[in-house]
């Protein structure tokens, strides 16, 4: 497919997800009567919107995230939340918020997601040390670091359950989950503090990046600072993913279905590939969204069963494709 | 010309190279020979600033080669290295202009080079091809070409770690005969080869390198006889012609 057409393709997707995500729901709503002092004004402004932005970057953040950790890694199946840097981001949140109480809204509500960058920068580092050997990066490690840094920090958030009060514990269970439920304006600003520098700044390493996957040696010797790309990769990355960790929790698999399915379309060139990603992730999880809506209607799913639902079975018929590639080999 | 001076270099208590002092000239083409693990691409490395010798200094044009930017040493120098590891489907003209990376061109300007350097490797029809599903010589032929690319008007040394070891006869002559053409346009450039015939035809200076030290480092002539490769290699070598070039097939 050419570039193009993949452009115009995720316009024309994101447009109508944003119309069915600010339609659908429990209320139906006019779309002419939200300047009115109705209720369903309330809800367009209280609760669809800031969803819906939530969700626009959320799914955005994860995209293209996932995206450039792969290439980081270069490696297709490097997605922040299998190689545990969304649960080491979540880890490090639910830890503050439990140790800290309702003290954890200090600072303009900036503790959680600052606590999650936290535990997002640690992880990305302690996957990028352990994954790297004498051949490069190992996926094999890669991916069992990400098992037992899932396991710790379920384990971690689990334990934080015990010693959790009733609120707390509500809280946290959304998050082992992933939702789209904590959707305020106030938070919505400081998502958005975060995640522009990640949404401005991804982008305009395409080719870096691009000159990474040749290998470091090849980066370094066609021009490329790689220690300094690859320092600002990783607290971008964990920027991007602590920040929505801290506000939505774990919603997987959208940084690796996402960029596969880009890749798929225009090929991987990260120029073209991080933009594109951003734009789909923001689309797709606007779409598992309503999804999670409308199915145990007027209840709703948490997003993170959708995401995971469908990303799984993705990500086995990745790894079947992978084993069947090396097979021929 | 590419200087280096009483180089030595020990990882994990291992003398990788010792007190090597070796000269590239600009326009002529140095073969390096040796045995597996005799310190070939550790060299080759040092000479590119990939790492920094424990000792003794590399210099191109008085200038430290690891105190060069790298964006400009990017454009001074360029090197083919043995591991290519990408993986993923880059279509075969995005490889090759990856390695315009460093000269900045402009589009117009970036299509031509690039269609120019598929061409010198006869890659015009493997150009939309996805890279990955390439045989192994073809892989070689587009990362050699994408290397190639990379030398600009500025550029002053080449350095190519065995380029020819899975490229057929046909393409082994054609990459001799470009790298002789970078040569002549006054770039110093460094080779490695197991080949003794290729090294034989296309070298000005050959450099033996055993256990990390520079054995012997002179003209064809001199440095390749069949008594010194044998003893290089630890496995006889026969010259069997010498003119206009030596020949030489391995047993006694």
């Amino acid at each position: 497919m050419s570039h193009r057409k993949a452009v115009w393709g995720i316009g024309c997707l994101l447009p109508l997800m944003i119309l069915l995500s600010l339609l659908i729901g429990p209320t139906s709503l006019d779309l002419t009567t939200i300047f009115d002092d109705s209720v369903a004004s309330q809800v367009f402004w209280q609760l669809r919107l800031p969803r819906l932005l939530l969700t626009l970057l959320a799914g955005g953040v994860l995209a293209i995230t996932g995206a450039a950790a792969q290439s980081l890694f270069r490696n297709p199946l490097a997605d922040p939340g299998l190689i545990g840097i969304s649960a080491g981001a979540a880890l490090s949140a639910g830890i503050m918020m439990v140790l800290l109480g309702s003290s954890v809204y200090w600072l303009g509500g900036l503790m959680l997601p600052l606590a999650a960058f936290g535990g997002g920068v640690l992880t990305t580092l302690l996957v990028a040390r352990l994954s790297l050997t004498m051949q490069g990066v190992s996926v094999t490690n890669m991916l069992l670091c990400g098992i037992a840094i899932n396991a710790i920090a379920l384990a971690g958030l689990g334990g934080l359950k015990y010693m959790a009060a009733d609120q707390q514990l509500r809280q946290l269970s959304f998050w082992m989950l992933g939702s789209l439920n904590h959707s305020r304006w106030q938070d919505l600003l400081v998502l958005l503090m975060a995640v522009v520098p990640v949404l401005w700044l991804l982008p305009r390493y395409g080719q870096k990046l691009n000159l990474l996957l040749l290998g470091e040696q090849q980066a370094s010797l066609l021009g490329l600072d790689v220690m300094r790309c690859k320092r600002v990769m990783i607290l971008l990355i964990a920027l991007g993913v602590g920040a929505v960790v801290a506000l939505t929790g774990i919603i997987g698999f959208i940084g690796l279905i996402v960029p596969h399915l880009v890749r798929l379309m225009i090929g991987p060139d990260n120029r073209r590939l991080l933009p594109l990603s951003a734009l789909l992730g923001a689309a797709l999880l606007t779409f598992a969204d309503i999804i999670s809506r409308i199915l145990v209607s007027p209840a709703e799913l948490p997003v993170g069963i959708v995401t995971a639902l469908v990303g799984g079975p993705f990500f086995l018929l990745l790894l079947t494709r992978r084993q069947r590639e090396l097979r021929v080999c | 010309m590419l200087k280096l001076s009483e180089v030595c270099l020990t990882r994990n208590s291992n003398h990788l190279l010792t007190d090597i002092s070796l000269t590239l000239p600009a326009g002529e083409i140095t073969v390096l020979l040796g045995p597996n693990g005799a310190g070939k691409s550790t060299l080759l490395g040092l000479l590119a600033g990939l790492q920094s010798p424990d000792s003794g200094c590399v210099h191109l044009k008085q200038q430290s080669i690891s105190e060069i930017d790298p964006p400009l040493r990017a454009r001074f120098l360029a090197m083919y290295t043995q591991q290519q590891p990408l993986n993923f489907p880059f279509r075969v003209a995005e490889v090759v202009a990856l390695g315009c990376y460093p000269l900045m061109l402009s589009p117009d300007l970036l299509a031509s080079r690039v269609a120019a350097c598929l061409a010198q490797f006869e890659l015009q029809a493997l150009a939309q091809r996805d890279y990955t599903s390439l045989s192994g010589g073809e892989q070689q032929r587009v990362q050699v070409a994408r290397v190639l690319a990379q030398v600009g008007a500025e550029c002053q040394v080449l350095l190519l770690d065995e380029p020819v070891s899975e490229m057929d006869l046909k393409y082994q002559q054609l990459l001799l005969q470009h790298i002789r053409a970078v040569a002549d346009s006054g770039v110093a450039v460094c080779c490695v080869l197991h080949d003794l015939n290729l090294a034989a035809q296309v070298a000005d200076q050959v450099v033996l390198l055993q256990q990390g030290e520079v054995i012997e480092v002179g003209a064809v002539a001199t440095v390749m006889t069949a008594a010194k490769l044998s003893q290089l290699y630890g496995a006889a070598v026969t010259q069997v012609v010498s003119d206009p070039w030596p020949v030489f097939v391995s047993g006694p």
